[in-house]
């Protein structure tokens, strides 16, 4: 094919290639791209459709109006218009998010609310829907039949996301979080389901995988209390086969409010009955270490564990993290006791992810497999002891620089100078780093990557000298990364590689 | 060094490195596949890549012989365009047939590299224009009707990353 000769050389390029350039565009250039003729329309339509959201949210409704009509509309009208939208679109969009709006007094807007959760359930969304997140307003219980219903006819539906509207996650529907009854998912497709604002009364999903809820939804004690009253049979919430769990923030409720929920013991029989278990996430307010305990003997198929905050009773509990002998990735960011940190049996260890914790050096003896790790130094001198004998197999140094140890930084950086296999580094707080102390620093042939993230935003402008040192040091580094908010928790630290 | 001879679709032959036509993703599977062994004084007919574009291609892949292999990311994101080396940039400096005939090459001949590289420089041409100065970038003609122009413009509202 001679594609130099034709008046419009850039329409020779087959649609996977121009799929391939729209994965570099942003949002606004891709929507100038489907503006630009019908053919350029027509692949927007079909790459939009993979990898955008249609959003179907009255926010959105109302500043359209204002630019269109130009005269106040009502809750009503704006979901007539994403009526219209859903039935005319030729867009046959895999993911979508819907507002549920709670009933008013208008009979009119209930009906297109209606309307819109019926579109949902028929071809062509019906066909094609993967992903669909619903943003829930109090009252919308209303609804919760109708929606019961789509879930189960979506026979491609494989992501739910049941989310809080305004984006308020500590807001739940109801006072007390007991489980909505009248809400109940039952599908044969669905892998994972994202609950941040209510409970199902019911979750029967053959293959369902991955769950993530919020703290304060108590689930880990409803759900143990099920266990508790069927001898752990399951009823209402089938969740055995699960490989992930994510629990994110905090528990809703003040610590010494009686909630039977809040029962240690039915939260140990939570844990206990989740053996498939591959990657555990608990990013919430406190881990009691029983919980870590029962963890260790009852996941023994954890491959990734991360836990933001351990509170520690029992000073030996640590060690029962040697149970988990699939362990790849281990993130602990706190400790509430200076216990040192012991790592020792997990053959499998590939990446450890530290906060200010101590690590023993007597007993961090890393596998070979064991390339990755994330430190903020704390108590130095025990840190770049342990460090000392694993040096030679690191490929990724992570250091979390507190303004506290910037004097004591120095150790840790000749420490650096001594790991050949070194190829990646990341200084997070770099503007806590005295220029002086990078100074003196030996050059680091071996690195190919580096990036620095600062503390805030003003000091991203006074890094300029230690820049301009650090590529004096970093002869085979290309190009050193910049950032500001250094990605933090669980997924970012494990995708940032 | 190994050599193989690559046939352009125009007929001229290329003695060329192993190592550097390994960078080709197609090439590799053909001699690895086919046992063609690098001794072998057989010819390997790319009968989609004319001699002018095959020498680019060659030219570029010598350059990057010794790149790391590019990780292939799943992530949905938009994927960064501010990082093409000046090499590339300068390498990349050509009429708009021949950049779109490099990405046909190296879309056939499966070489991530060049691929990510050329499709990054017309990602660039795009980025920030409105539908009007694409149209004037690329020479495309505005089919729409104005109604229809408008039941896009309309539907893209609707549109969202999250």
């Amino acid at each position: 094919m001679d594609i130099s000769s034709c008046v419009c050389p850039i329409n020779g390029l087959p649609p996977e290639v121009m799929y391939h350039i729209f994965d570099h565009l942003d949002i606004d250039s891709l929507k100038s791209v489907s503006l630009a003729c019908k053919r350029w329309g027509q692949l927007f339509s079909e790459y939009a459709a993979r990898r955008f959201t249609l959003s179907i949210r009255g926010e959105l409704a109302k500043t359209l109006s204002c630019h269109t009509a130009g005269r106040h509309t009502r809750g009503g009208e704006k979901i007539a218009s994403a009526a219209t939208i859903l039935q005319r679109t030729e867009r046959v969009y895999r993911k979508v998010r819907l507002e549920v709006r709670s009933p008013v007094r208008k009979k009119s807007s209930n009906e297109y609310m209606e309307t819109v959760l019926r579109m949902l359930c028929v071809p062509p969304m019906l066909q094609k829907l993967v992903v669909l997140k619903l943003e829930l307003e109090q009252d919308s219980d209303h609804y919760f039949q109708q929606i019961s219903d789509a879930v189960t006819k979506m026979e491609y539906l494989q992501e739910l996301h049941l989310l809080p509207r305004d984006a308020r996650p500590l807001w739940p529907l109801t006072a007390l979080p007991s489980p909505c009854n009248n809400l109940r998912l039952v599908s044969h497709s669905l892998t994972t389901l994202v609950l941040r604002v209510i409970l199902p009364g019911e979750i029967d999903c053959s293959n369902l995988r991955h769950l993530e809820y919020d703290a304060s939804l108590y689930m880990d004690g409803v759900v143990g209390e099920q266990y508790a009253h069927n001898r752990g049979q399951e009823s209402k919430w089938k969740l055995k086969q699960l490989e992930t769990l994510k629990i994110t923030g905090r528990d809703a409720w003040p610590k010494d409010a009686e909630t039977v929920q809040n029962r240690p013991g039915y939260k140990v029989l939570f844990y206990q009955q989740l053996t498939q278990l591959k990657k555990l996430c608990l990013d919430q307010q406190f881990i009691p270490d029983r919980i870590l305990l029962v963890v260790c003997e009852s996941c023994v198929l954890l491959e990734e564990l991360y836990i933001r905050c351990l509170r520690m009773v029992n000073n030996n509990t640590l060690r029962y993290l040697s149970n988990l002998t699939h362990l790849r990735r281990l993130g602990i960011y706190m400790l509430n006791a200076s216990v040192p940190f012991y790592v020792s049996g997990l053959h499998s260890l590939e990446m450890l992810a530290l906060g200010p914790v101590v690590l023993d050096p007597q007993s961090f003896t890393a596998p070979q497999s064991f390339k990755w790790l994330k430190i903020t130094p704390y108590k130095v001198k025990q840190m770049c002891d342990a460090i000392e004998q694993n040096l030679g197999q690191l490929e990724f140094l992570w250091i979390v620089i507190k303004s506290s140890i910037s004097d004591v930084s120095k150790e840790l950086f000749m420490l650096v100078y001594k790991m050949f296999a070194l190829k990646t580094l990341v200084l997070e707080n770099i503007d806590c780093v005295p220029t002086v102390t990078l100074a003196k620093m030996p050059r680091l042939f071996m690195l190919t990557r580096l990036a620095v993230f600062t503390s805030s935003e003003a000091a991203l402008k006074t890094i300029d000298d230690k820049i301009a040192i650090l590529a004096d040091l970093t002869p085979n580094v290309k190009r050193i990364e910049v950032g500001l908010h250094a990605p933090s928790g669980p997924d970012d630290v494990f995708r940032f590689r | 060094m190994p050599t193989i001879r690559l046939q352009s679709s125009d007929g001229e032959i290329f003695d060329t490195d192993v190592q550097i036509a390994k960078c080709s993703g197609t090439i590799k599977t053909m001699l690895e596949d086919l046992g063609m062994d690098e001794g072998d004084d057989e010819v390997v007919p790319l009968p989609n890549v004319n001699s002018a574009i095959l020498r680019k291609v060659l030219q570029w892949a010598t350059f990057h012989k010794d790149d790391p292999i590019p990780v292939e990311d799943d992530d949905s994101k938009e994927k960064r365009t501010d990082d093409i080396s000046s090499w590339d940039a300068d390498f990349l400096k050509v009429d708009q047939g021949t950049l779109f005939e490099l990405i046909l090459a190296a879309n056939y001949l499966d070489i991530k590299g060049l691929l990510d590289v050329t499709c990054k420089t017309v990602a660039n041409m795009i980025k920030g224009k409105t539908p009007e100065e694409i149209r004037k970038t690329f020479n495309i003609k505005n089919d729409f009707t104005p109604a229809e122009e408008e039941q896009v413009r309309k539907e893209n509202e609707w549109c969202e990353e999250k």
